[in-house]
């Protein structure tokens, strides 16, 4: 089946900034996805994806054509982030002020109140996280997201299914 | 909370709190590292004679040592080769066959193949095809995904359970739990008998069977229940050339159906073939798995009627099965599109047929119309298949299982003196 994106690796080559925006807006959920199931600041985040795209234009002549694009830019991703997560020790500091409506929330949680992706992925695992939201937020493909984790498809499906369980008993709880 | 609003919710999380990082890369400013470009090469005879010579006797060797290894002419690679795809491969086609058999009269019929008909021959065995196509959905596809897992029980009357995943056509995950506990046979030393359950979602199937030991490794033969009494009985019949599994489906104790099918792995894919025959006629269908539409995967398959008298080949063709939503039911149907040569004649033809949505009663799939709860049946991963134990787990008897069958229905015990394998 053709890749879309590969017909845009040549302008993106020449630095053409409508098919950067194609290629952008095409992966962008993956890279977020694979980022947000590692590093839960949304700075660090924001700043790891604008890593993730800068880095893939300057090695772009490194990726071998007819490969597979979508899962060679989340492995950037990945890389940019264990890279921070080893850099900072796996730190990351509690900010009281993102975080304080999580202590001062008096009432029960009702269906109009909105919930944080940190709330909706307690429970879960890096990489449980990552092969959800990878699926559910990217819509990628099995495949892709198993050649991402790096482990069978067959393990792939097991463990998604198995997260979903675990989100709906952690909701169900609240 | 459904899985439909579940993922709604993570799409709508995500969204909101995915940051914009477009306007922040100014594509001027990055420096691209320009292709390598490979230094030109000079060719010296010297180095042209060495490497022809050793090309020369690489390549004979290989082809010596390629002779000495390939067991002979009609050898298909083997598709199953860890214990849990051996065992685990017969039951879960077992179930799939037995439910997609439920809604469908398959009592035997001759195969009814006349010099006279016009029309073609493979569009009688359409239905019945269909009720392959279930299982193949999941089943075929790279060699090396085959999902079975074994994972630790977490249902207290079950000592071992096995977890098979996969996906059908439309890109849906499809997940069977085997839980199922073994003892050694009071007659026979190298022989295990298991009994236990298939869980598919909402549906599960007794089971019972016994792997034996042999110097080619584990053989097995299982049967499967369904609630209606119906069961089926599949039996390894490999050898060391093929893989192949035969199926027999009883419907009020009566034999009903029956065909085998063989495993093969062909350019890293797994393709299977189904043959089943009367006296007088053979059919056979070849299946494997392709990327297909933007819906999802399509199955291929070659197909050939032969009259076993005289070993004629009436019919051959080919079969493109992809799945589609039917714009009045809006639900997913088989649309098959069908090349078949009839004697010096070929036609083609296009039709639809039912599809039995085996991915509805797996939780995480979000179809239309495939958005069903299913039971929370995950456990801590325990990666390594038990080897066939000889220490009782507790339970006792042939047949039996142990603290019992947690729904207590009927499960079939195998006659001790029936000749299982000839070995």
């Amino acid at each position: 089946m053709p890749n879309p994106i590969e017909d845009y690796l040549d302008l993106l080559a020449q630095k053409d900034d409508q098919a950067f925006a194609f290629v952008y807006e095409q992966t962008k959920r993956g890279v977020y996805s694979v980022i947000a199931s590692l590093i839960p600041d949304r700075q660090t985040i924001e700043d790891l994806m604008q890593d993730t795209y800068i880095k893939m234009l300057k090695n772009l002549n490194l990726y071998q054509r007819g490969r597979n694009f979508p899962a060679w830019l989340l492995e950037i991703a990945k890389n940019l982030a264990y890279d921070h997560l080893r850099q900072n020790r796996m730190v990351t500091p509690a900010d009281p002020q993102t975080e304080s409506y999580l202590f001062d929330r008096q009432s029960p949680r009702t269906e109009s109140t909105d919930y944080t992706m940190e709330e909706l992925t307690r429970g879960l695992d890096s990489e449980e996280k990552q092969i959800v939201l990878l699926r559910v937020v990217a819509e990628t493909k099995f495949k892709t997201i198993a050649e991402t984790v790096g482990k069978p498809l067959g393990t792939v499906l097991w463990i998604y299914n198995r997260a979903l369980a675990k989100m709906k008993k952690s909701l169900g709880k609240e | 909370m459904k899985n439909r609003d579940l993922k709604t919710l993570i799409r709508r999380t995500a969204e909101r709190e995915r940051p914009e990082v477009i306007d922040r890369i100014d594509l001027s400013t990055i420096e691209i590292i320009p292709p390598v470009r490979k230094p030109a090469r000079t060719w010296r005879w010297e180095t042209v004679v060495q490497f022809a010579v050793v090309t020369l006797f690489v390549g004979f060797t290989s082809l010596f040592v390629y002779d000495m290894l390939t067991p002979g002419p009609g050898s298909d690679p083997i598709a199953l080769e860890t214990e849990a795809e051996l065992v685990g491969f017969p039951i879960v086609s077992a179930a799939s066959f037995l439910g997609s058999f439920e809604s469908t009269d398959l009592s035997l019929v001759p195969l009814a193949m006349t010099l006279d008909m016009e029309e073609p021959l493979i569009l009688d065995q359409l239905d019945g095809l269909t009720s392959y196509l279930g299982i193949m959905e999941s089943l075929l596809g790279p060699a090396d995904d085959l999902g079975f897992t074994a994972v630790a029980s977490d249902r207290d009357e079950y000592q071992y359970r096995l977890s098979y995943a996969s996906l059908d056509l439309l890109g849906n995950a499809i997940t069977y739990d085997i839980y199922y506990n073994q003892t050694p046979s009071s007659e026979f030393s190298d022989r295990t008998e298991i009994v236990g359950l298939l869980v598919k979602g909402t549906r599960e199937f007794s089971l019972s069977g016994q792997m034996i030991q042999t110097s080619g490794g584990i053989k097995t033969r299982f049967q499967a229940v369904n609630d209606a009494g119906d069961y089926i009985v599949v039996e390894d019949k490999s050898t060391k050339q093929m893989q192949k599994f035969d199926y027999s489906l009883y419907q009020n104790d009566a034999l009903v159906q029956s065909h085998s099918v063989r495993l093969m792995v062909d350019s890293d894919q797994v393709t299977a073939m189904v043959e089943y025959a009367d006296t007088q006629n053979q059919i056979s269908f070849r299946f494997h798995k392709e990327a297909g539409t933007e819906v999802g995967d399509r199955i291929r398959i070659r197909y050939s009627f032969r009259n076993l008298e005289g070993n004629v080949e009436r019919e051959t063709g080919d079969i493109t099965v992809d799945v589609g939503q039917n714009p009045q039911t809006q639900a997913y149907e088989y649309r098959y599109s069908v090349h078949c040569q009839h004697g010096n004649q070929s036609s083609n033809h296009e039709t639809t047929g039912k599809r039995k949505d085996l991915a509805s009663e797996t939780p995480g799939n979000d179809k239309p119309g495939n958005d069903h709860p299913g039971p929370d049946h995950h456990g801590p991963d325990n990666p390594g298949f038990q080897k066939p134990s000889h220490e009782k787990p507790g339970s006792e008897g042939h047949g039996s299982s142990g603290k019992g069958n947690s729904r207590g229905e009927r499960l079939l015990a195998i006659p001790n003196d029936e000749v299982l394998f000839s070995l």
